[in-house]
């Protein structure tokens, strides 16, 4: 099934840290506060921590599988299902994929709106996002990762007022009973938490496009790690600053704590954030779409620039039918029970199937990628 | 490219001079209705001058687009400063307000809120003859620097009276000769006014909810059998609080540090002598503990919180029950020590 590949289509293994961190960071850091204090009240950082460590393990049974045998997701499901059933397998994915491409698009357009402009039509910034995607999905998947890069340093660079601002108002007593929370409560509260981590799962699809493939497993774990932190910072600075009622009443919590920053020139600092925050979203939708688009050529054989256009048309009906913020957080609540099946229930379920009887067959039909990439080198 | 271009021109512009900025909005309470008042700029060629405008309705939610049907231009919140409510419209509760104000997106959260007496409308009319726009929003920040007020802002409202534990406060306005005064806190129960404190307490709150740098408090104290009275100035002050949660009522150990001067006092006084100095030290402090608790058991018994014991109480027990603490916080032992330490007495 897998074509191999071009070196000069190819990236470093350390881009796998940009590629893995851009894509969990999106627009859910913007107000995941909210929704993981539900159960665990302001212990939830903890939470964040045991979500975090979860998305390692199955980072690891990822590259366990890749590195044994499968070049990517499509390969693996015909290892394990059979050509046919691989097929449909291999596109039930790709249908989660698109749905967060799509949610990641409509959230943001629907910040835009609520923040700036109260008055514009959700079509027009859909339609000027979707050409710059146009644009950068089409130049390839370099092209992709030079914008994960940039989606990793431009938030990097937002994120800063965020905390040296609010300090003026931490109270330190927000925080306190530590530890109060049972751990059922703690792990329902990581489950809620793992929505915020979807997004490293591209691997499945980029990997055999990434240069010593093997050898870039500690750079995805760093980028894990990385996002992980950066949550918990936020998290952990967004309790000092808000008391828990006032939490439960705010629904962008990030962005509102930018409210209390006031520059002489600039009266509301959200609107640049939201507007920069344009570079963090992109990576999110280009890689998703990316995937798909790749996941259609090697499933249909459609050439990659017409499934593209494909996808664009079908973003734009989606956002065009889905209006309003209440089928949208619907569609969130689903998008995040499904990707919870995805990440615990489907991944280890693929992972067990390999051992049982995928690796054997990879070691007759294939050699390793990470072998074959050091013959050709 | 183009497109972006063109569609980038088609979003909703808004220009200073063709939109009317209020800077104060007030509202008061009528025979259940809610009138609203404005102060805008009006942006002349010559000079520009202070507006007010008057609306009455039957909700909050209709108030800006009246005001809108009375200007020729369109009304803007983005430089809005203050929000200042009448006595009444405080006790009849002020929750749809500041949730109306802090879900939208044009408003920063260093708004300031303030309760008049003894309507908004009089405060923004001697604004008015006073021609001074951000008179509210700068004399509140002058306060919170040099005066007794402790910080306050819209985030610190929501904060207060949203967290658990809390309760929370608003700087009062009064009319005096004609100017307009800062003058006290208004204590709220929930979100519904239910008290005024004058100036002196309103310097014991700031030194228990915050390390403050000013202040200052009027004494009397007696040493050699003689009564002086001053000015104590707070330079820089801390508080410390001990919270014994074992017992079915919890207690509460309040220590406040306070480093001061006395500005001016009598000449027989002498203060560079180090044993006369410390028992001014300590007759201060015995002055200062006896005012903080007499104000701690005023609170206690008015059954507001804003010092946040509740808050302190939550923090260090496992499990907390707002409602039960609310029903214990009468009876709780809140003791409070001082001791100030005077520096720079100006010989």
């Amino acid at each position: 099934m897998s074509t191999s590949i071009r070196e000069s289509a190819m990236v470093s293994p350390f881009f796998v840290f940009f590629l893995v961190h851009a894509n969990i960071v999106g627009v859910g850091i913007l107000g995941f506060q909210r929704t993981i204090v539900a159960h665990a009240g302001y212990d939830a950082w903890i939470s964040l921590l045991l979500a975090g460590a979860s998305i390692h393990l199955i980072i690891w049974m990822l590259y366990f599988m890749l590195n044994a045998g499968g070049h990517d997701l499509f390969s693996l499901h015909e290892l394990c299902f059979g050509k046919w059933l691989g097929k449909l397998m291999s596109f039930v994915v790709l249908i989660y994929v698109w749905m967060a491409a799509f949610l990641i698009l409509r959230s943001y357009v629907s910040i835009v709106k609520q923040f700036i402009f109260p008055l514009m039509h959700t079509w027009s910034t859909t339609l000027i996002i979707l050409l710059l995607i146009l644009y950068i999905v089409a130049g390839g998947f370099r092209t992709v990762t030079g914008v994960c890069f940039f989606g990793v340093v431009i938030p990097a660079i937002l994120m800063l007022p965020l905390f040296l601002f609010p300090f003026e108002y931490a109270r330190p007593n927000n925080l306190f009973p530590m530890f109060s929370h049972s751990f059922t409560a703690l792990f329902a509260s990581a489950k809620d938490a793992v929505i915020n981590y979807m997004g490293f799962e591209l691997l499945f699809f980029y990997y055999p496009f990434i240069k010593r493939a093997a050898h870039s497993q500690k750079w995805a774990h760093a980028g894990v790690l990385f996002s992980t932190l950066l949550y918990v910072a936020v998290a952990i600075v967004t309790f000092l600053m808000f008391s828990h009622g006032e939490l439960d009443k705010i629904i962008w919590p990030t962005l509102t704590m930018l409210k209390i920053v006031e520059i002489p020139i600039l009266q509301r600092l959200e609107f640049i954030v939201i507007s920069l925050w344009l570079f963090v979203i992109l990576p999110n939708i280009c890689l998703n779409l990316w995937g798909v688009i790749r996941g259609m050529k090697q499933i249909f054989g459609i050439s990659q620039f017409r499934a593209l256009l494909l996808l664009l048309v079908s973003l734009a009906m989606g956002s065009y039918l889905l209006k309003g913020t209440t089928p949208l957080l619907m569609a969130l609540h689903f998008y995040g029970k499904v990707s919870i099946v995805f990440i615990f229930g489907y991944i280890p379920l693929l992972f067990l199937l390999f051992l049982l009887w995928g690796k054997k067959r990879s070691t007759t039909q294939y050699q390793t990628p990470g072998a074959e990439t050091e013959k050709a080198r | 490219m183009l497109l972006i271009v063109i569609l980038a021109g088609c979003s909703s512009t808004r220009i200073v001079s063709e939109v009317q900025l209020i800077h104060s909005l007030g509202l008061d309470l009528e025979d259940q209705k809610i009138k609203g008042a404005a102060i805008t700029h009006i942006y002349g060629k010559e000079k520009t001058q202070i507006e007010l405008l008057e609306t009455k309705s039957s909700n909050l939610f209709t108030i800006l687009p009246d005001f809108n049907a009375i200007t020729p231009s369109q009304v803007e919140l983005g430089q809005l400063r203050s929000v200042i409510v009448g006595r009444k419209y405080a006790e009849n509760g002020v929750e749809t307000l500041v949730h109306t104000l802090c879900r939208d997106p044009a408003i920063g959260f260093r708004l300031q809120l303030a309760v008049a007496e003894p309507k908004a409308m009089t405060i923004l009319k001697g604004i008015r003859h006073m021609q001074i726009p951000f008179f509210i929003s700068d004399s509140v920040a002058q306060n919170i620097k040099t005066l007794n007020l402790p910080k306050t802002n819209l985030h610190i409202f929501l904060f207060n009276f949203y967290g658990e534990g809390r309760d929370p406060y608003l700087p009062y306005f009064v009319m005096h000769n004609d100017r307009v005064k800062l003058d006290g806190l208004a204590l709220f129960r929930d979100d519904k006014f239910v008290h005024r404190i004058h100036s002196k307490e309103s310097f014991l709150l700031k030194i228990m909810v915050e390390k403050a740098k000013s202040g200052q408090i009027p004494f009397e104290v007696t040493i050699n059998n003689r009564k002086e009275s001053g000015l104590l100035k707070n330079l820089h002050s801390h508080a410390a609080f001990d919270v014994n949660t074992t017992e079915p009522v919890p207690s509460i150990m309040v220590k406040l540090t306070v480093n001061g001067q006395i500005k001016d006092y009598s000449k027989w006084l002498q203060l560079s002598n180090p044993q006369v100095l410390h028992q001014m030290e300590k007759e201060l402090s015995a002055y200062l503990q006896k005012e903080a608790t007499s104000f701690v058991k005023h609170l206690q018994k008015l059954e507001v919180d804003p010092v946040g014991f509740g808050d302190l109480v939550r923090s260090r027990s496992v499990s907390w029950n707002y409602s039960h603490f609310k029903k214990i916080y009468p009876q709780m032992k809140i003791a409070v020590t001082a001791s100030i330490k005077l520096e720079q007495t100006g010989e």
